[in-house]
C-alpha cells in the first residue's frame, strides 16, 4: 500500500517573535514493514539554521531556528510511504510460553529492549493501574494474549473524548476518569505493562481514516495518532492500537518511537517574545497508486 | 598529655563514639598535631577566644558570606558560622586520601565516558541498567555526543567522614555542580585574619593553587581552536542557596556572572547579551542543574537555562563544566559496584573504601535491607528535588514513616539502597568556652582538566551535634570549620600555574557588561536616590512638625499640611494625606501614618519597602561591589533593625534612623565614586540616579508650590524644600538674600553648576546616554531618548526664573511653574522605558510551543 501524508502546523503570533527554536520529529523511520519513498519539510519563513540528526532512539530529528522577526510560522511535512503488512500473524505461532517466563527470556537482557520496561513520569503506575494490568495477565497466559486482552479492555473501558485531558494529565487520573485521547490510552497501556516490567514503547504516527459511505473524505480531517508496541520474545516488537482495538495491519504509518509522548513530540519549540499564539494543525493521509 | 586532659575536662559526651583524640586503650593519647594546635589555643583566654570568634563571624558577615535556606520563614539569607577550632588532616593521611580521591575522580570520569559512549558497563553486566536508565541525571541527548579530551567531570567533590578507627569513608559523591569551594576560601580568610597566631608553627597548606587549577581547567576544556575563551559562570540567580559563592567565584576568577536569560543561542553558538551587542561564549561554568539548562529539550518549564543549548553542545561549540548529564554518577546505587568497575577499567583496588551498601534492585539485597531496616541508613539513589529528603535513618523514623518508606522500596526497589551505619570519630568543637566532641563531614574539591587531577589542599568541613552525625547538610543547619591540611606546598607548582594563568587572563573581555547586570545597576541607581529622596523628605517633614510650627499659624492650609501632602505625592502612597475618608484625621494626627511610611515594609513606597528593593538589586549584582560597600550595607541593616523597635511617638528616634539610612547611602555613593571605573556599569547606575533625582525633584516642587501662600508659610516651604534638596546652605552662600521663589527656582532648576539642579542632572543624563553604545543603523541621528533629553535641556535653558514665579492673579496659583514642570516631567518620564528597550532586551519572555494533541 502506498500513502501520501501531508501534515501542516501553523502558529500565528499576536506579537512579532524575534527568535524561534524548534525540534521536529516528523520524518518517518524505516521499519521492516514500512519504507519511506520521499520526505520533505517546508518551513516558512525559511529557517536561518537547520540541523538534522538521529536521536537516542534512532528517530530522525530536525532542529531548526528562525532568527529574524516573524509573526507566523508554518511547518509542512510531506511524506510518501509504502508498507507491506502481509504475513503479519494475528496470533503468535511460535511463542506459547506463559508471560512471566517470557520476561526471563535472554532477549530482554538487551538494553535496547529493556530500557522500555522502565516507567517515566507520565507512565508511572498507581496501585490501581497495576491491579488493572494484572487482570489481563493471569498465570499461564502468553504475553501476546495478555497484551491483546489489555488492549481490548482499554478500548472497552475507556471513552474516547478530547478536551478532558491534556498532555500532562497523570495516568492515575486518566485511569480514574476513564476518558482520554489516543495518547492517553497509549500511556495507560505503557503504565500497565511497565508496572509488570514488560518492555513497551510509545509509537507516534498517522492513521488512514475512511470517509463515511457515499461521502468524499475531507482534506485535513485526519490527525496524528499514537499507539504502543510490545517486545515479544521470539517475535520481536509488535504494535497494538488501544484506541481502535486492533493490531495495526496496513492503515498505520509509523513516524517515531520512544518511552512516551515527550520523547517524540511531533513539533515543539521555544519562542522569544510575549503575547499569545494561535495554532492550526492540518493532517491528510491518502492512498496513492 | 595531662594538660590536654585537663583542658578537655571530661567534656566528651560518652555516647558519641571514640574521639579522634583518644587512643585504643581509652587513655588520652593526643596526636602530635593536636598537641601543637592546642598548645597555642590554650594560650588564648576564654574571653579572648569569644572575642575572636565574634570577629570571625563579623568578618564573614561583612564579606556577605551567606547561605539561603529554602522555606525559611523569612525567606532570607542566613549567615555562615565558623568554629575557632579547625579540622586538621595530617600530611601522611592526606597523601593517602589524595590518592584515593584522584582515583575516585578518574573512575567516575571513566564511568561517565562509558555511559555517554559505548555503554559497555551495562552491556557486559558490570552494572545494572536500572541504575543509569532510571536515574533522572541520565541525559539521553548526551549519548554519543562526545566531549573534547573526555573531560566528563571537570569538577568533583566528595563528602567524607572519619570513622572511629581513623579510616576515611566517602559518604556521597557530588558531580552535578559541587558547591562549597568559595565558602572554604572564605573560612580560611576569616580564620587567618581573626586567629593568626594559631597558624604559627603549623604548616597549613594554601588553597590558592586549587583556584588557579580551576581557571586553567576552564580554559583547557574550551572548544578546539579557541585559545582565549570567553568563560561565564551560569547561576540560577540571587534566590539560589549558594548564590554568594557563584558571585564570589566569578569575581575571584575574573569571569562574568550570568543568568540564563543573559545568554542566547543563535546559529551554532551561545552568545552573551551585552550592552554592546552579542559576544560569543565558549565555556560555561555551570551552577544550574542539568535538567534546567535547555527548555527546548530538557525541562520545558525552566527559565534558568538557554533554549537550544544542546544544539550547540552537539555542534561542539560550547564546553560546560560540568557537562550536561554528569549528575548520573551522583548515584548511591553505584557504590556497591564500584570495586568491580574499578577492576574492569584496570584501576586496581579502591584506595578509599565505600561504606557497605546494598542495592535493593537485587532480591537478596532488598530482603536484607528490609530485615535490617533500623540498623541501616536508607538512601534513594538520587537526590530528590524540592527539598524532599532522600537520606533516612531507619531507626529514627516513626512507625508510619517506616511503613511508607518500606512500601516505596517494595514498589521501586531499584531506586533505593541500604547503607551500614558507621560510628564516626569525634572531633573537637568549641562550644560556650569549652571544647566538646562533635562530628565532622569534610567535603573535598577536585578539578580535572582531562590530563591531571588537582585536589584542593583543604576543604569545607561542617559539623553537627546530632548523635550519629549521619545526615549533615547545611539545609538543616550546622557549623562550619576551616580545614587544615598539614604539609608543604610545592613551590615550583605555584610558580607554574600562576605563569600559565597570566598568559590566559590577558584581555579576558573584562569591560563588557551583560545587559542583565546593566539593568540591575540602573535600578540600584534609581533605588539609592529613591531611598535618599524619600528619607530626606520624611526627615524634613518630621522635623518640621516636631519643632512645633503647627501652633504658630491658624491658617488651615498651613505649610505643614502642604508638606504632608507632598510626602504622599512624592512617595506615591495615596490616599495618605491627600484623599480618602481618613485623610483629615491623618492630617490632624500625622504620627501613625508617618511611622507607617518609615517602617512598614509591606507598603509600597515606604522607606522600609524602598530599602528592601534597593537591597534586592544590589545583592543580585553582588560581584560588582567591593567589600567596603558590603560593610556599609551590613552596618545599615544592623541599625535599621533597631529602628523597628522604636516606641510609638519617638520622633527623635525616627529621625536618627532615617539619618542613618541616608548616611549609609551617601557612604555607598562615595565609596563607589572613589573606586569604580567610569565604565558602562557606572554610567548605567548614574543614569538611574539622575533620572530618579530629576523626577523626584519635579514631583516635590510641583506638589509644594501649587499656589501662593501667605508670607510665613511660603518662607517655611521654600526653606523645607531647599533643606530637603541639600541646597539651603548653597542658597544662603550664593544669594545672600531672603528666601524667595525666583532665586530658589534658579538654584533648584536652572543652575547648571548645582548638582541638585534639574539643569545639571539633565546635562549629566545627556552625557551618560551619549557615551552608551549605539545601535549601528542609527548613524549620526539622535536616538529618541537623546532627542527627549535635548528638548528638556533646551526648555530649561530658555526658562526665566521670574516668569516661572508668576502667579495667576485669579486663582493665586503658580500656573507657569506647574505647566513648565509638567512639560519637563513628560519629556523625562519616557526615557527610562526607552533606555530599557535599547539596552535590556533580554527581559523578553520565553514561551513554549507544543503542537496540539493527536485527536484520533
Amino acid at each position: 500500500m502506498k500513502y501520501q501524508v501531508t501534515h501542516t502546523t501553523i502558529y500565528d503570533y499576536t506579537q512579532p517573535v524575534s527568535l524561534c527554536q524548534n525540534i521536529a520529529v516528523l520524518k518517518p523511520r524505516e521499519t521492516p514493514l514500512q519504507k519511506c519513498l520521499a520526505a520533505r519539510l517546508d518551513i516558512d519563513p525559511l529557517p536561518d539554521n537547520l540541523f538534522e540528526y538521529e536521536d537516542f532512539f534512532a528517530n530522525q530529528v530536525v532542529y531548526f531556528a528562525i532568527e529574524h522577526e516573524h509573526q507566523r510560522l508554518s511547518v509542512t511535512s510531506t511524506l510518501l510511504l509504502e508498507n507491506n503488512y502481509s504475513g503479519v500473524p494475528a496470533t503468535p505461532m511460535f511463542n506459547t510460553q506463559p508471560w512471566s517466563e517470557s520476561l526471563t527470556d535472554n532477549a530482554l537482557n538487551d538494553i535496547a529492549v529493556r530500557q522500555y520496561a522502565f516507567a517515566t513520569p507520565i507512565t508511572s503506575a498507581s496501585p490501581e493501574i497495576r491491579d488493572y494490568a494484572l487482570r489481563s495477565f493471569p498465570q499461564g497466559r502468553t504475553l501476546f494474549d495478555g497484551v491483546k486482552d489489555l488492549m481490548h479492555r482499554i478500548f472497552r473501558d475507556f471513552t474516547f473524548r478530547s478536551g478532558h485531558t491534556t498532555i500532562a494529565t497523570p495516568p492515575a487520573e486518566v485511569m480514574h476518569l476513564r476518558v482520554g485521547v489516543c495518547q492517553d490510552f497509549a500511556h495507560i497501556a505503557l503504565a500497565c505493562l511497565r508496572s509488570l516490567r514488560i518492555p513497551a514503547r510509545y509509537v507516534s504516527g498517522y492513521i488512514e481514516t475512511i470517509a463515511p459511505k457515499g461521502k468524499e473524505k475531507l482534506v485535513g480531517a485526519d490527525a496524528s495518532h499514537a499507539w504502543f508496541s510490545v517486545f515479544i520474545p521470539g517475535m520481536g516488537w509488535m504494535d497494538f492500537d488501544p484506541t481502535n482495538d486492533q493490531i495495526p495491519s496496513g492503515q498505520h504509518i509509523t513516524v517515531a518511537w520512544g518511552r512516551d509522548y515527550f520523547d517524540v513530540v511531533p513539533l515543539k519549540g521555544v519562542i522569544l517574545g510575549s503575547g499569545d499564539n494561535e495554532l492550526e494543525v492540518l493532517v491528510d493521509v491518502r492512498r496513492v497508486k | 598529655m595531662l594538660e590536654n586532659k585537663n583542658f578537655f575536662g571530661g567534656q566528651y559526651p560518652a555516647a558519641t563514639g571514640r574521639p579522634e583524640l583518644a587512643g585504643p586503650a581509652e587513655e588520652v593519647c593526643v596526636p602530635g598535631y593536636w598537641k601543637d594546635f592546642f598548645g597555642t589555643y590554650q594560650k588564648l583566654s576564654p574571653q579572648e577566644l569569644k572575642k575572636r570568634s565574634l570577629d570571625m563571624q563579623r568578618l564573614l558577615k561583612e564579606n556577605g558570606v551567606t547561605y539561603t535556606i529554602y522555606n525559611h520563614s523569612t525567606g532570607h539569607q542566613r549567615s555562615w558560622e565558623i568554629d575557632t577550632i579547625p579540622y586538621i588532616i595530617p600530611e601522611e593521611e592526606w597523601v593517602q586520601l589524595t590518592k584515593g580521591l584522584e582515583q575516585r575522580a578518574a573512575l567516575l570520569n571513566l564511568i561517565l565516558q562509558d555511559i555517554y559512549g559505548p555503554q559497555r558497563l551495562i552491556r557486559e553486566n558490570i552494572i545494572p541498567a536500572e541504575l543509569i536508565y532510571e536515574h533522572p541525571g541520565f541525559v539521553r541527548q548526551m549519548v554519543g555526543v562526545g566531549i573534547k579530551g573526555n573531560s566528563y567531570l571537570p569538577f568533583y567533590s566528595a563528602d567524607m567522614a572519619r570513622s572511629a578507627d581513623g579510616q576515611f569513608w566517602i559518604m556521597a559523591d557530588r558531580t552535578q555542580a559541587p558547591s562549597g569551594s568559595g565558602y572554604a576560601l572564605e573560612n580560611r580568610q576569616a580564620m587567618s585574619r581573626a586567629l593568626p597566631e594559631l597558624f604559627a608553627g603549623m604548616p597549613v597548606r594554601r588553597l590558592s593553587t586549587y583556584f588557579d587549577a580551576v581557571y586553567n581547567t576552564l580554559v583547557g576544556i574550551a572548544p578546539r581552536g579557541i585559545e582565549n575563551p570567553r568563560i561565564v559562570v551560569l547561576t540560577p540567580g540571587s534566590g539560589n542557596e549558594t548564590y554568594f559563592e557563584h558571585a564570589y567565584l566569578a569575581a575571584f576568577l575574573g569571569l562574568s556572572l550570568v543568568e540564563g536569560n543573559d545568554l542566547m543561542v543563535k546559529g551554532d553558538h551561545v552568545w552573551l547579551k551585552t550592552m554592546e551587542g552579542l559576544e560569543k561564549v565558549d565555556v560555561i561554568m555551570r551552577r544550574v542543574d542539568d535538567s534546567y539548562c535547555d527548555s527546548l529539550e530538557l525541562r520545558p518549564e525552566s527559565l534558568l537555562g538557554i533554549p537550544g543549548l544542546l544544539h550547540v553542545v552537539r555542534k561542539g561549540n560550547i564546553a560546560l563544566a560540568n557537562p550536561l548529564g554528569s549528575s548520573v554518577v551522583e548515584n548511591a546505587g553505584l557504590v556497591p559496584f564500584l570495586p568491580r568497575i574499578a577492576q574492569y577499567f584496570g584501576l586496581g583496588d579502591l584506595w578509599l573504601p565505600s561504606i557497605a551498601t546494598w542495592w535493593c534492585g537485587q532480591e537478596k539485597e532488598k530482603e536484607y535491607v528490609l530485615e535490617h531496616f533500623t540498623e541501616l541508613i536508607i538512601k534513594k539513589i538520587y537526590r530528590s528535588g524540592g527539598g524532599k529528603a532522600s537520606v533516612f535513618d531507619g531507626a529514627a523514623l516513626s512507625e508510619k514513616e517506616k511503613l511508607n518508606l518500606k512500601a516505596a522500596i517494595q514498589k521501586q526497589p531499584q531506586l533505593y539502597i541500604g547503607q551500614e551505619k558507621v560510628v564516626f570519630a569525634a572531633t573537637p568543637i568549641s562550644e560556650n568556652e569549652h571544647v566538646t566532641a562533635g562530628h565532622a563531614v569534610f567535603r573535598s574539591f577536585l578539578v580535572n582538566d582531562g590530563q591531571q587531577v588537582n585536589v584542593m589542599p583543604g576543604g569545607l568541613t561542617r559539623t553537627g551535634d546530632d548523635k550519629d552525625g549521619i545526615i549533615i547538610s547545611n539545609q538543616i543547619g550546622s557549623l562550619s570549620k576551616d580545614t587544615w591540611i598539614l604539609g608543604e606546598d610545592a613551590a615550583e607548582n605555584i610558580a607554574a600555574v600562576q605563569q600559565h594563568r597570566w598568559k590566559n587572563t590577558v584581555n579576558n573581555h573584562a569591560g563588557t557588561l551583560p545587559s542583565h547586570t546593566a539593568e540591575t545597576l540602573f535600578w540600584v541607581g534609581r533605588y539609592i536616590e529613591r531611598v535618599i529622596g524619600n528619607a530626606r523628605l520624611l526627615k524634613t517633614v518630621v522635623q518640621y512638625i516636631f519643632q512645633g510650627n503647627r501652633q504658630e499659624s491658624d491658617n488651615t492650609f498651613t505649610a505643614e499640611e502642604i508638606l504632608l501632602r507632598a510626602l504622599t505625592a512624592v512617595t506615591y502612597t495615596h490616599p495618605g494625606f491627600i484623599e480618602g475618608e481618613d485623610h483629615a484625621d491623618a492630617l490632624a494626627n500625622p504620627w501613625p501614618e508617618l511611622r507607617d511610611l518609615v517602617l512598614n515594609e509591606q507598603r509600597t513606597g515606604s522607606l522600609a519597602f524602598t530599602l528592601h528593593q534597593f537591597r534586592n538589586n544590589i545583592f543580585s549584582t553582588r560581584e560588582y561591589w567591593n567589600l567596603d560597600i558590603w560593610k556599609v550595607i551590613h552596618q545599615m541593616d544592623n541599625n535599621w533593625v533597631k529602628a523597628a523597635l522604636l516606641p510609638q511617638g519617638d520622633p527623635v528616634g525616627i529621625i536618627e534612623s532615617i539619618e542613618s539610612v541616608t548616611n549609609s547611602m551617601y557612604a555607598i555613593l562615595g565609596l563607589n565614586r572613589e573606586s569604580v571605573r567610569r565604565d558602562q556599569g557606572w554610567r548605567m547606575m548614574d543614569t538611574g540616579r539622575k533620572l530618579e533625582q530629576s523626577l523626584n525633584s519635579i514631583v516635590l516642587l510641583k506638589s509644594v508650590f501649587a499656589a501662593k501662600q501667605e508670607e510665613g508659610a511660603e518662607h517655611d516651604l521654600i526653606e523645607s524644600v531647599l533643606s530637603c534638596n541639600q541646597s539651603l546652605v548653597t542658597y544662603r552662600y550664593t544669594y545672600r538674600d531672603y528666601l524667595q521663589m525666583p532665586l530658589m527656582l534658579d538654584l533648584l532648576v536652572l543652575d547648571t553648576e548645582n548638582p541638585k539642579a534639574l539643569s545639571y542632572m539633565i546635562g549629566k543624563l545627556k552625557a551618560n546616554i551619549q557615551h552608551l553604545p549605539k545601535s549601528e543603523n542609527n548613524g549620526q541621528r539622535l536616538s529618541e531618548q537623546e532627542r527627549l533629553l535635548l528638548e528638556a535641556d533646551t526648555k530649561i535653558r530658555l526658562a526665566d526664573k521670574y516668569a516661572l514665579s508668576k502667579i495667576n492673579p485669579k486663582t493665586q496659583e503658580y500656573q507657569a511653574l506647574q505647566t513648565f514642570l509638567d512639560e519637563i516631567y513628560d519629556l523625562l518620564f519616557p526615557v527610562a522605558e526607552l533606555v530599557s528597550k535599547a539596552y535590556f532586551k533580554h527581559t523578553v519572555t520565553q514561551t513554549q510551543l507544543i503542537e496540539s494533541l493527536p485527536i484520533l
